[in-house]
């Protein structure tokens, strides 16, 4: 599945927020063609890079797209721990919330626009055309202009479930989104450390890169005792089982890093995106501990590993260096929340630069954007120490 | 490398910073700092060196009329001339809305309030205060950047007191970053 443009309204802190994911003309700076497979002319950006200070919503979109996800799988959408809007709804945060996307599943382009409210989704309007070698524009406009496929603002049961895709004579098309669905979020400050057995994590990308994490580990071998966990040797002898029936094991706390552990469930991700397990990956602050150029090389890594697949990569970070990867502009997107706490845009610097070739790391650190976080009080405290 | 950065007062000053950044005319990191409220300049601003130009955008409707206030600006200023590279100091007449309503050319504040779709000043700074450069690029089309931030209040204020100060105006901020990027 892939994300064209999505809209947020009372969602969380977005406010009549709207992101795009498709861009015009390709840059001779993508390592990757940016396009839809069989249909080369939909462009797409195939793998965006999120940075922003604390709290600018980077970990929230990666929370609405999830929920966006689970509500196309035909899930009940009202209370996911990451994200849970019964509870919004009750303290006030959210009165009316209103979704609306366009995605495209293996065949068709898709628009939906739900609404959502204390009692249950109350709106559902569902478009679908066939996907051609046409730029997305022209998809679109024809989107645009074409019936709903279905439209209804009174249901006989409300209930935080698509009533669209539930329906019985709606078969064809959740079975079609179903089966181009399939992603996998994880987010910062999470503890969600599984690995799904089905799709395992290869012994080799588990070496290569959490060996490159730290280089005091020898050897990385799968247990012969044990099917699926895996053992690390360190160069001074020290054995440890790191993974234990698909999850990372206690013991890893006290033998690797915080950073080194991170490098574990990378290379999980990773390895299932090579897989095609899954069309959508949003790694939030994953790296947050890793060195700098570990975390631009696992980015090209996985920049290379979305060219072999119609799928969308979202990376989050802080580091600014991110922005010395010889990428496109259009693959980066500034996160600023606004000063009354909402957020209602990403800055996408394509469109505020002009010369693709102007470096754009340079441009964010004059702050030109005003996304630097806002160490105002930082100051304030530090002025008035005394001596 | 030369460093930007740019000191104001207040939320609604640096909405129009980040506007004015997007349209070239200041760079840099913002910091909102009072600049006569400073105790430890040395301390709190230490990521001003010889490399940093300095732009400080300060109000004149209060600032001379505590003894305290000028002696604190005065030993601020002194400091931040002898560590920047350059510093300049935009000078509102006398704050931030009477500047907006002669920039915009407007008779008088309460239609420079009704300008924001605000009914009084409150209203109208929170409003200022929310609008992101896109938004207000509209808002201030018709802003006359010759006359808005163009007072030199503090310079003549340094003349009486016979100490000189470099204090400018927007424009020539403008020309002076285009020349120092050269």
């Amino acid at each position: 599945m892939i994300f064209y443009e999505i809209k947020l309204d009372d969602l969380f802190q977005f406010k009549d927020f709207s992101i795009d994911f498709t861009y015009s003309r390709e840059s001779k700076y993508s390592p990757i063609s940016q396009a839809h497979k069989k249909f080369p002319n939909l462009k797409y950006k195939k793998f965006a890079v999120l940075l922003g200070a604390n709290a600018s919503g980077k970990t929230t979109l990666g929370k609405a797209l999830c929920l966006v996800q689970n509500f196309l799988n035909g899930k009940d959408i009202s209370n996911f721990s990451f994200a849970n809007i019964k509870s919004a709804f009750e303290k006030g945060i959210s009165k009316k919330i209103s979704i609306e996307t366009t995605f495209s599943t293996h065949s068709y382009m898709y628009y939906v626009n739900f609404k959502i409210e204390p009692k249950g989704i109350t709106s559902e309007i569902w478009k679908r055309i066939s996907l051609k070698n046409l730029s997305y524009i022209k998809h679109k406009q024809e989107l645009t202009e074409s019936k709903p496929i279905y439209k209804n603002d009174n249901f006989e049961t409300i209930s935080f479930v698509s009533y669209f895709l539930t329906s019985k004579e709606n078969i064809e098309h959740r079975h079609e989104i179903q089966t181009s669905i399939g992603f996998i979020y994880s987010f910062s400050g999470s503890d969600n450390n599984y690995i799904d057995e089905n799709i395992g994590l290869d012994i080799t990308y588990l070496k290569k890169i959490i060996m490159s994490f730290d280089n005091s580990i020898e050897d990385v071998i799968k247990s012969k005792e044990v099917q699926g966990n895996k053992i690390i040797h360190f160069k001074n002898g020290h054995k440890e089982i790191i993974l234990k029936n698909g999850k990372l094991s206690d013991e890893t706390s006290s033998v690797l890093s915080t950073g080194t552990k991170e490098g574990i469930m990378l290379a999980y991700m990773i390895y299932a995106l090579y897989r095609n397990a899954y069309h959508t990956l949003y790694i939030d602050e994953k790296m947050s501990h890793s060195h700098s150029e570990i975390e631009q090389q696992i980015i090209q890594i996985l920049i290379t590993l979305v060219d072999r697949i119609d799928g969308q990569v979202f990376v989050t970070s802080h580091n600014l260096d991110l922005l010395d990867l010889d990428i496109p502009n259009y693959n980066f997107m500034l996160f600023k929340k606004n000063r009354d706490g909402s957020i209602t845009n990403v800055i996408e610097p394509e469109k505020l630069v002009k010369h693709q070739n102007r470096k754009l790391k340079k441009i964010v650190e004059e702050d030109i954007f005003s996304t630097a976080p806002t160490l105002d009080s930082l100051i304030d405290l530090h002025d008035s120490l005394s001596d | 490398m030369v460093k930007y950065i740019t000191l104001y007062e207040g939320e609604c000053e640096r909405s129009i910073i980040e506007w004015l950044k997007v349209k070239g005319y200041i760079f840099g990191r913002m910091y909102k700092q009072v600049l006569s409220d400073i105790k430890n300049i040395n301390r709190s601003l230490n990521m001003i060196n010889k490399k940093t130009v300095v732009t400080v955008v300060m109000d004149c409707d209060t600032i001379f009329l505590r003894e305290s206030n000028v002696a604190r600006l005065n030993q601020n200023i002194k400091w931040l001339l002898q560590n920047s590279k350059k510093l300049r100091i935009i000078t509102q007449n006398k704050n931030l809305e009477d500047e907006l309503v002669k920039g915009l050319g407007l008779k008088n504040l309460s239609i420079l309030y009704q300008h924001f779709n605000s009914s009084n000043k409150t209203t109208y700074k929170q409003k200022l205060a929310n609008l992101i450069p896109e938004k207000l690029e509209i808002k201030l089309a018709d802003l006359d950047l010759n006359i808005f931030w163009a007072t030199k209040i503090l310079h003549q204020f340094y003349q009486q007191k016979d100490i000189l100060i470099l204090n400018c105006a927007l424009s020539d901020i403008k020309r002076y970053t285009k020349q120092i990027k050269k």
